[in-house]
């Protein structure tokens, strides 16, 4: 079994694997306490439009999926803001559609595609180490912010009402952990892909809700 | 508890991938298999855990 380690893909999958799950504690923290899973799943599979863009305009797919990912955060997140009883519906819809634009862009893509599968499955066993150095900096960026923000982030998750009024900018504090999610599901969907995202986002702050501990962290 | 996750997510992730270098399957897969049983795990702790306190509770 120690043997594998010799290989540098099983080296850079296992650090892929220890870098994602940092984000994804921290994210999916987030996202389990402000109930917004729904709105993962939904990042993440319109993320593919993004892969597509990549494809077809031939630049790198995850460089596609990270700007475009963040792009339908943001509209997923204003339209949840704007209207809380139509906000599923539209991210259904927008869930469905991204992946379908992604689909479409790659279909229309001249050549053969043999990626597609580690999109949708995970490669992690392809991670090359030019996107561990991807990753590392992204993962500092989400620490920093939620070290940074930690009281206004816990505000947020557990009273929005009164963040808003003792005058924490929840609006845009919100945008901002919808942006952050969307740069985390970018690298989950490089470790387990896209389908399986929201598992490796909320399995691991679910089961520890019995957890006596006093705070979000 | 953001602590715990990852600390959690990072077994998760690693015990996925022993075994699915050992068994030779899908390592996204299984990776949530594993975190997916974990996660069924903590359930059944969680639950024995009420079922002892409100014991508790009742003899008292």
């Amino acid at each position: 079994m120690w043997e594998a380690l010799q290989y540098d893909f099983m080296r850079n999958a296992l650090m892929a694997g220890l870098l994602v799950s940092i984000s994804c504690g921290i994210i999916g923290s987030l996202v389990v306490v402000n109930r917004i899973v729904f709105i993962s799943g939904g990042i993440a599979h319109a993320a593919f439009g993004g892969v597509g863009l990549g494809f077809f305009y031939g630049f790198s797919p995850f460089l596609g999926a990270a700007i475009f990912a963040s792009g339908v955060s943001l509209i997923m997140g204003a339209v949840s803001l704007k209207s809380k009883h139509r906000a599923d519906t539209i991210i259904g819809v927008l869930w469905a559609v991204g992946m379908a634009v992604g689909i479409i862009l790659i279909d229309l893509t001249p050549g053969y595609h043999v990626d597609l599968m580690s999109y949708l499955f995970g490669s992690i066993l392809a991670v090359p180490a030019a996107d561990l150095w991807l990753m590392l900096p992204l993962d500092a960026f989400i620490l920093l912010v939620v070290l940074l923000f930690y009281k206004e982030f816990v505000a947020l998750s557990y009273d929005e009402e009164f963040a808003f009024v003792v005058g924490i900018p929840v609006k845009t504090l919100y945008l901002l952990l919808l942006g952050m999610t969307a740069l985390s599901i970018v690298m989950i969907i490089r470790v387990v892909g896209l389908i399986l995202v929201i598992a490796l986002l909320t399995i691991p702050p679910i089961s520890l809700k019995n957890i006596p501990v006093p705070s979000v962290a | 508890m953001m602590v715990l996750s990852s600390i959690l997510g990072v077994c998760f992730t690693l015990s996925g991938l022993w075994l699915s270098y050992v068994f030779d399957l899908t390592s996204g897969a299984t990776i949530i298999l594993v975190a997916g049983v974990g996660f069924f795990f903590f359930q059944v702790v969680d639950f024995i855990r009420s079922k002892r306190k409100s014991s508790r509770a009742q003899i008292q």
